[in-house]
């Protein structure tokens, strides 16, 4: 049936989309699309598109005759062996979709941007933060949304959106458009939360002491390892993940706080760092840090330096991935020093036995996005493209790799082989996988758990469930886009507003700013229009919400 | 005497004759010097003005796809923006501490050293000083930097060094009334020795009978110093402030973003490093360009005065 | 030449100060180089100034520094970056000043004044990335050399440099029918040769001291300098890494040191060039920047 539907009825809109039909899909795949997909944003996980006919599946390999450009930051894991377009994974992707590829790493996000000529594909977990937010950057004709592609070019994406209403409406603007294709998570431990606080276990079994509940016994348990272990700064962790766990709530919950940053309380919105109760958090944390538990020197900490100190005895706990943090550490250790035991941490809380407020968390679309541009000649190969990861085939690529090489088929679940688990050439699975496959990297892809699953030990899965026990649900607020209207506002207000409030956590924490001073603290962010940010913010939630 | 007198005639001739007719004559024959020098207006046009067109940016909302000229005008908006920014004073405040501090201190530094230098009568020894001090000016901003970090922790050399004295031991880039003085004597300590080149170089060139003339006064070293050698490297100084009063705005954003962290923004966050924050961090490019053009242009102001002033005082001028 | 007391006392004083001066510039270059094969944990547990390193030795971090392969391909392409980079400069700088400090021209003072405009204006950084982009330098190590091709404080050091040559040596190099080019490089290269030496210099070392224009325009790490390679190991506070670490396991334990080899394998080169150069230095810098 090789029988071309006259388009009289379609608009010009789609004319682009039939096209890319006819050119691109093989014989037998003729179809109707619909604009209409840009309502199925309610997400119920019902299929709205039923009223279109069957979905149109792009079949690959695509043609071969394309050359794509794609930019994207390269992952440490790969250029610690290689470069990324040397890997056997490059290959494979161009192999199975039929795209030839041509890599542009992107050194600077902004300055690509303002550049104005794009490559064909870009791929960044920093569009939310572009001046107002992905919808603008549809509207500044730099992003060539996908609405249009999604019951034909792009159906196992859009499926895939369907079938998780978070997926759903983490991947939709505020208008209804899907601006490309984000990186997608599954809600498995190790994927949907992966960070928390890391201790000493063999200290902490030497003093006879139990992994600290509260925020007292956390005090106790770094003076004990000042005072018995000589940790020089028992607690060490650079700045910047001194502000997540914050805003993960891992220190928080003592204060009855939830978080530092944007959590909701039965629908209500609130930034933490504007609560009263912050100021309780300051204190403690000012006192961690003039008692010299935390580190001096947390301001111009690097992660190397804070690695080496959980290492070498300098720290005693420290906030890090399961894999990275507590995998490395103790494989690094392993050799050196066979007593070197790390435990993970659950979020402090007010008094033992109670549950805690809040714990790290990643969305379940943590917005890292794969656009096609506006400077895309051939957008039909584009989107097929980016839509393969989607794919069950494409799936197994991303995730697993190549077969025969890092995974094999058994029982029809695929396994990780010990060519990237345990590397005959020493490299750590994340490097020795990344030569394979996507993961761990954020993609255009769906990330399952069984890349932890089938390479942690014990004390890494204990951790992730430690990590994870408390009632986030209750107050997560997933990222939500600012209304385009209200865009510009939003990112003049929090461009002034969060370099302040970082900056004040700083000069609180150190006590170079008297805790005193925390209510002028207060005004200055009423005045810097704090209220109207949570406002904008609330409204987004809302509509979010439905 | 002759050939200086047909010259002399040559260029009275010339300014008899209308502008179009001497520079007619002029291109015709020096055309070959203007050949040569065609590459490098080349280049100034290509690299500066063709950029510095560009800064219109700053009057406008800058849409990428439109390109610079294609965006919609957005008239002072951003300058309003930046002016009635919160942090407006502090950022002005902050160029303006670090640049005078660097000139009050890091201007007269070399000077004093070179002067120090040429008192010394052991050339060995002068040499070997000369030798070692000239050396950090080849390190790379980014070794310094990694250096300072490294040598002001608490658990530092500089640091416990100062401890021995009853000096709290803090890492010093954590507080923000340290960050001016390790940022001006860090970058005395690099560049003290190659600074005082120059000057030496000015020093060697007074003429001896000077020196002579004064010890028949019975002037001693203080007062031949006083007398002979600055005035003899005035000219020198003069030049090189001018020059550096030039750059009074442009504190250097390189050496404090490998520095700074926002535990003291306080004292080091300068308009340069606001401008890369905004245009490479937070995408507000036509701001970061507003901001930037309004330094440029306090700055070009602050040369023409001293230039000015500097042509008054003391003849020397920059152009 | 029989001196006062308070000359002797002030000659005693001032060598004690300079020798103190020697002993602030050199350590810190001395530390990092015991510190580079000291133990890592004898030396994290001893914090402040050490004058011996501490046992037992190892070069593991320098045997990491040499093998990353960035680090070579760093230094592969800084050194060409200071090589023709430094060509170039030298070319257009000698001869725009050799023209600016001719004093028949008429355009001269026109020519001045839109060159040293330069130095206080510019667009920024932004029109400054798109003018280089649309130039179809980005991803090229031309982006490093052009848009500084010529310094104009260096110009103006050279134009005064040629200013201070007496006019009788060119002019009458001239009424012989010598052509411009000509009385350049007969007569006033080899005059000013110690200033063009120091210009070299000038040019060389800010070519192997950038980073800035090679983080925002280079985007292969196989193309960055060394400088820039450094940045992103010695100075960077990303926690980005999820699973697994940077370059291998072992090198967490080592990574001070790896900080202390770095310093001291890309600051080795330079100071091993420096002896042959410095005796340029007091008479080249002349300045005779000096006389207008």
């Amino acid at each position: 049936m090789k029988k071309r539907v006259i388009p009289i009825l379609l608009t010009i809109v789609l004319l682009a989309a039939l096209f890319s039909v006819c050119a691109c899909t093989p014989a037998g795949s003729t179809t109707t699309t619909q604009k209409g997909t840009t309502t199925t944003t309610a997400g119920t996980g019902t299929s709205q598109s039923s009223t279109t006919a069957t979905p149109v599946y792009p079949t690959y390999p695509l043609d071969g005759t394309v050359t794509l450009k794609y930019a994207s930051a390269v992952s440490a894991h790969v250029t610690a062996v290689s470069t990324w377009p040397d890997t056997p994974f490059w290959q494979a992707w161009q192999d199975q979709t039929g795209v030839k590829l041509e890599l542009q790493e992107v050194t600077d996000f902004s300055l690509l941007l303002a550049s104005g000529d794009y490559p064909d594909i870009i791929t960044s977990g920093a569009w939310g933060s572009y001046s107002g937010g992905i919808a603008k950057a549809i509207d500044d004709g730099i992003v060539m949304p996908i609405t249009d592609y999604l019951d034909t070019l792009a159906v196992n994406y859009k499926e895939r959106l369907m079938s998780n209403e978070e997926w759903m409406k983490g991947a939709t603007t505020p208008d209804g458009q899907f601006p490309g294709f984000y990186h997608l998570r599954s809600n498995d431990p190790g994927v949907s939360n992966s960070y928390g606080m890391i201790m000493r276990k063999d200290w902490l079994d030497d003093l006879g002491l139990s992994a600290p509940v509260t925020a007292d016994e956390f005090i106790d348990t770094l003076t004990a390892f000042k005072n018995d272990k000589s940790a020089v700064s028992p607690f060490s962790i650079p700045i910047g993940e001194l502000r997540n766990m914050g805003n993960w709530g891992i220190l928080t919950s003592p204060y009855g706080l939830v978080s530092t940053g944007y959590f909701h309380t039965d629908g209500k919105v609130h930034y933490g760092a504007f609560e009263a109760s912050y100021k309780d958090y300051l204190i403690w944390l000012n006192k961690l840090f003039s008692d010299g538990l935390l580190d001096k020197n947390f301001l111009t900490l690097d992660t190397a330096t804070k690695n080496s100190n959980i290492m070498n005895g300098i720290s005693g706990a420290t906030g890090g991935y399961a894999g990275g943090g507590i995998g490395v550490w103790m494989g690094t250790m392993k050799d050196k020093d066979p007593e070197y035991e790390l435990v993970g941490v659950g979020s402090l809380v007010a008094n033992a036995g109670d549950k805690a407020l809040f714990s790290q968390r990643q969305a379940l679309v943590p917005g890292q996005l794969s656009v096609v541009t506006t400077s895309c000649k051939n957008p039909e190969i584009a989107v097929q493209f980016l839509n393969y990861g989607y794919t069950e085939p494409g799936d197994l690529l991303m995730q697993f790799g190549i077969e025969g090489k890092s995974f094999e088929m058994r029982d029809g679940k695929p396994y990780y082989t010990d060519l990237v688990l345990k590397n005959p050439d020493g490299l750590p699975f994340a490097q020795a996988l990344s030569q394979y496959d996507f993961c761990p990297e954020n993609g255009p892809y769906i990330q399952g758990g069984e890349f932890c699953f089938q390479s942690y030990t014990d004390i890494q899965n204990h951790a992730l469930a430690v990590w994870r026990d408390s009632d986030i649900l209750e107050h997560f607020i997933a990222p939500v886009t600012i209304d385009p209207k209200d865009a510009e506002e939003y990112s003049t207000i929090t461009s002034e507003i969060f370099t302040y409030i970082n900056e004040n956590f700083a000069l609180f924490v150190t006590g170079e700013k008297s805790i005193s001073e925390f209510d002028v603290y207060i005004d200055t962010l009423k005045s810097m229009k704090i209220e109207r940010m949570i406002e904008l913010y609330q409204n987004a939630y809302d509509k979010y919400m439905g | 005497m002759a050939i200086e007198g047909s010259i002399k005639n040559l260029q009275l001739k010339k300014h008899s004759d209308s502008f179009g007719i001497r520079l007619h004559k002029d291109l015709r024959k020096n055309y070959d010097a203007y050949l040569l020098i065609l590459p490098a207006l080349l280049f100034y046009i290509l690299f500066c003005y063709k950029t510095m067109a560009g800064a219109v940016i700053a009057f406008k909302d800058y849409i990428p796809a439109k390109g610079i000229w294609g965006s919609p005008w957005a008239g002072l908006k951003h300058f309003e923006a930046f002016f009635g920014s919160y942090y407006f004073q502090r950022l002005l405040r902050n160029t303006v501490v670090i640049s005078l501090v660097s000139l009050a201190i890091g201007f007269p530094a070399p000077i004093v050293f070179a002067l120090l230098l040429n008192e010394v009568r052991n050339l060995k020894f002068k040499r070997t000083v000369q030798t070692i001090t000239y050396m950090p000016h080849f390190i790379s901003l980014v070794v310094v930097c990694s250096l300072i970090r490294i040598f002001t922790m608490d658990t530092g050399v500089i640091v416990q060094l100062l401890a021995l004295f009853g000096f709290e031991p803090v890492s010093l880039l954590t507080k923000s009334r340290y960050f001016v003085p390790v940022y001006v004597l860090s970058d005395i300590w690099q560049h003290i020795g190659w600074g005082s080149i120059l000057y030496l170089s000015a020093l060697s060139s007074i003429d001896p009978t000077h020196y002579e003339a004064a010890v028949i006064d019975g002037a001693g070293r203080w007062k031949q110093t006083l007398h002979v050698t600055l005035p003899g490297i005035s000219s020198t100084i003069i030049i090189m402030f001018i020059l550096r009063a030039g750059s009074i705005m442009n504190v250097g954003f390189e050496k404090i973003i490998l520095l700074y962290n926002e535990g003291i923004y306080e004292t080091s966050d300068v308009i340069s490093t606001f401008v890369y924050r905004k245009g490479l961090e937070q995408f507000q490019w036509s701001y970061s360009g507003a901001v930037g053009l309004f330094n440029s242009i306090i700055n070009f102001i602050i040369v023409v005065i001293v230039n000015k002033i500097s042509r008054r005082v003391s003849e020397t001028s920059l152009w | 030449m029989r001196q006062s007391i308070g000359e002797r006392v002030f000659s005693l004083f001032n060598t004690i100060f300079l020798s103190v001066m020697i002993l602030i510039t050199i350590y810190p270059l001395y530390f990092c180089l015991i510190a580079s094969f000291s133990d890592p944990i004898e030396l994290s547990m001893n914090p402040g100034a050490i004058l011996l390193p501490f046992t037992p030795f190892t070069l593991s971090a320098y045997s990491k520094v040499i093998n990353h392969s960035l680090f070579v391909s760093g230094f592969r392409n800084t050194i060409y970056v200071v090589v023709v980079g430094t060509l170039i400069n030298m070319a257009l700088t000698i001869i725009s000043a050799y023209v600016l400090s001719r004093k028949g021209l008429m355009l001269n003072r026109v020519l001045t004044f839109f060159i040293i405009f330069t130095m206080y204006f510019s667009g920024g950084l932004i029109p400054g990335y798109l003018n280089v982009r649309s130039l179809g330098m980005i991803n090229s190590l031309w982006a490093l050399i052009l848009p500084g091709a010529i310094s104009t404080y260096n110009l103006i050091i050279m134009r005064t440099a040629f200013k201070g040559v007496p006019d009788a040596l060119s002019e009458s190099a001239q009424i012989d029918g010598a052509r411009h080019f000509t009385v350049m490089s007969r007569i006033l290269i080899p005059v000013c040769l110690p200033t063009i030496a120091v210009l070299v210099l000038y040019y060389a070392v800010g070519h192997w001291n950038a980073w800035f224009g090679a983080s925002i325009y280079l985007q292969d790490a196989t193309k960055h300098p060394i400088q820039l390679v450094m940045r992103n190991i010695l100075i960077s506070a990303n926690a980005s890494e999820m699973i697994g670490d940077i370059g291998g396991e072992d090198k967490a334990r080592y990574v001070e040191l790896i900080k202390y080899a770095l310093i001291i394998v890309s600051t080795v080169p330079v100071l091993v060039l420096y002896p042959f150069l410095q005796k340029y230095f007091v008479k080249g810098v002349m300045v005779g920047s000096v006389k207008e």
